[in-house]
């Protein structure tokens, strides 16, 4: 394993996103470019993105959350630190053109430091007809602006628009108390850098607590 | 040249205004206003003073008329002299040598004290050695006795009419489609905006009015979150507003008028993150109001309440610059992801367990499951709600949270993640 990190590090430069720092926040997500967080339900993806959400919201910038199928919680968007204050909702109903075009004109108008499309529970037939030039097209929005475009899914969808990819995957639960009254206590993840790709995976652990 | 117009007649200052635009208004029976530059129209300072008491008798005025090199001594002359009195520069001193001291322009402190000194007119307050008075009265009995020597330095304060910001156009022909009626509303909006603009104003509200083709009016005031004069996004507003509320007959005639405003002044801190401009945020969000409804753009706020499906409600955003925090390392949260609506599940249970879920879009067995807890509120409103909940995990790991109402009915409400 070691080589092949390695290897990919000799022949490709070496991420600019670092799993460790996106976890804690912004500081090394790139900006300008859209970053993809994928995987199943209850990998972590939505507790990634809200961590970097309260990240952002708190360093003063102001974020939009377009969300796919109205699944955002704004509790949890609190537990995880966010200012509700600096953050604008867009709820799309499980349409997902009007989430593609709520994303652009969010991108097209400008101050907003981060961008989180989230198509997590949006069929991936829906998602493979999206055309191609969507996807650029808010890659240009993007590109030269200090915004950073978070892509919530399944699975890939931006293609090559995209500049990073996540893969997210479960590892184990926490429960704790007497069965059957448990609560989970924590959520355990790994997180691998698909593109650039690093072979070295990052284990995230999510907390249930407030 | 200064000229004061003094008396108790309503129209002074229509009468100062016909002979130049800057006129103050000094007290309800006080008009000053610059006579200079009236030399090549009128003549000498006589003749000047001839034309202004001509017109004033033409309005039935009557009011007291001088002519001095400044305005305090202009004033002081019109009150203290009735008729016409034209002061030439180097005369000032004389001319004010015999007033009396009582006058609204000293202040009544200052007053008291002149009168305990034996000081009755001007003209004796004007031979006070300088220094003597500066020691004993200030900064104030300097400028009083450059008054009394005719020496103030007092600007005029314009009284400038209020402008109006309105522009209306008739039409040949009805129009029923909403484009032209913006084509138009554009170069008018663009005409108003060079106004606000040369006057240093902006825009807080859009009165427009469409007449229609049966004669009635239709009005739409369009408030504006932050003093604005971008005639694009002016007319964007115009255009959101008309599109979710059109006209109800063709239009014969169009009225836009905007009420002025003092223009916003934003000094962004240097280290600060970039927010969206007001004006462009004020857009972008009629936009996605029109795109994915009114009630579904905003700022989520929570509500004090344990209600698990409506404990927020959204508000207009308004992002205000603030000091960003101290960046630091922020543990991992679980986030919950709900389904909105709750889906209809199907479970099957077993001493009072889910072992199997059932709905149109996730089917699997439970392989974990923790429960049931008891939620319920609200029993005194129309928003109540009383259900039992657990937490199951399915076969492909997922988390999810489910409930069954006291209708026995079962629902997923989210899933962790």
């Amino acid at each position: 394993m070691a080589n092949i990190a390695s290897a990919s590090a000799t022949l490709y430069p070496r991420p600019a996103l670092k799993l460790r720092d996106a976890a804690e926040g912004l500081g090394s997500l790139p900006r300008g470019t859209i970053t993809e967080i994928l995987g199943e339900r209850s990998t972590g993806r939505t507790a990634l993105a809200q961590t970097m959400l309260a990240t952002a919201t708190l360093g003063g910038e102001v974020a939009a959350w377009i969300d796919g199928c109205d699944s955002f919680d704004p509790a949890s968007a609190v537990r995880a630190g966010a200012d509700l204050g600096k953050l604008l909702w867009v709820q799309c109903a499980h349409r997902l053109e009007t989430a593609l075009k709520a994303a652009d004109m969010v991108l097209h108008s400008g101050g907003f430091g981060l961008v989180i499309l989230d198509l997590c529970d949006i069929p991936a037939t829906a998602l493979g007809r999206v055309p191609l030039s969507y996807w650029y097209r808010i890659r240009n929005a993007v590109q030269h602006t200090p915004a950073i475009v978070l892509v919530l899914a399944k699975e890939a969808v931006a293609k090559a628009s995209s500049a990073h990819q996540l893969a997210m995957s479960q590892s184990s639960i926490e429960w704790r108390g007497l069965a059957p009254f448990q609560t989970i206590v924590r959520m355990e993840s790994e997180a691998v850098t698909r593109k650039p790709y690093d072979a070295v995976p990052l284990k995230l652990a999510a907390l249930a607590e407030a | 040249m200064i000229a004061c117009l003094y008396g108790p007649w309503p129209g002074l200052a229509a009468l100062a205004g016909q002979f130049s635009p800057m006129v103050e208004t000094a007290a309800a029976d006080t008009v000053v206003f610059s006579v200079d530059g009236l030399g090549s129209l009128f003549g000498n300072f006589h003749q000047i003073a001839s034309e202004i008491s001509r017109r004033g008798a033409e309005m039935d005025i009557q009011a007291s008329l001088a002519i001095a090199p400044n305005k305090s001594t202009a004033i002081l002359i019109a009150r203290a002299y009735r008729g016409v009195t034209i002061v030439m520069p180097g005369q000032e001193a004389d001319a004010l040598a015999a007033i009396p001291i009582d006058t609204p322009l000293i202040s009544p402190d200052l007053l008291l004290k002149l009168h305990r000194w034996g000081v009755r007119t001007l003209g004796e307050l004007a031979a006070l050695p300088e220094i003597g008075v500066v020691e004993r009265l200030g900064e104030p009995g300097y400028q009083l006795r450059r008054l009394a020597l005719g020496q103030g330095a007092d600007l005029l304060h314009l009284s400038l009419p209020p402008i109006e910001y309105t522009l209306s156009q008739e039409f040949d022909d009805a129009l029923e489609l909403l484009e032209p009626i913006l084509f138009i509303v554009s170069g008018q909006l663009h005409d108003l905006t060079a106004k606000l603009n040369a006057n240093g104003k902006s825009a807080r509200r859009i009165i427009l009015t469409l007449t229609l083709v049966d004669g009635a009016h239709f009005v739409r005031l369009i408030d504006l979150p932050v003093p604005m004069r971008d005639p694009l996004a002016l007319l964007k507003q115009v255009q959101f507003s008309l599109d979710a509320n059109p006209p109800v007959a063709p239009v014969v005639a169009v009225q836009i008028s905007l009420d002025p405003a003092e223009p916003r002044f934003v000094q962004a801190g240097l280290f600060h993150p970039a927010a969206p401009e007001p004006e462009k945020l004020h857009t972008l969000l009629a936009r996605l109001r029109a795109l994915a409804g009114a009630d579904r753009v905003g700022s989520p706020e929570l509500l004090n309440s344990h209600h698990p499906d409506i404990a927020y409600r959204l508000r207009p955003c308004a992002f205000e610059p603030a000091e960003p925090a101290e960046p630091k390392s922020r543990p991992l949260k679980v986030a919950l992801r709900y389904f909105r609506p709750p889906l209809a599940a199907r479970v099957d249970t077993r001493n009072q367990t889910p072992r199997r879920v059932t709905s149109d879009r996730i089917t699997g067995e439970v392989v974990h499951s923790a429960g049931p807890w008891r939620s319920s509120g609200d029993w005194w409103a129309d928003t109540s709600w009383a259900r039992d909940e657990w937490d199951v995990v399915l076969e492909d790991r997922a988390v999810y949270r489910i409930y069954l109402t006291d209708t026995k009915k079962w629902f997923l409400h989210g899933s962790y993640d």
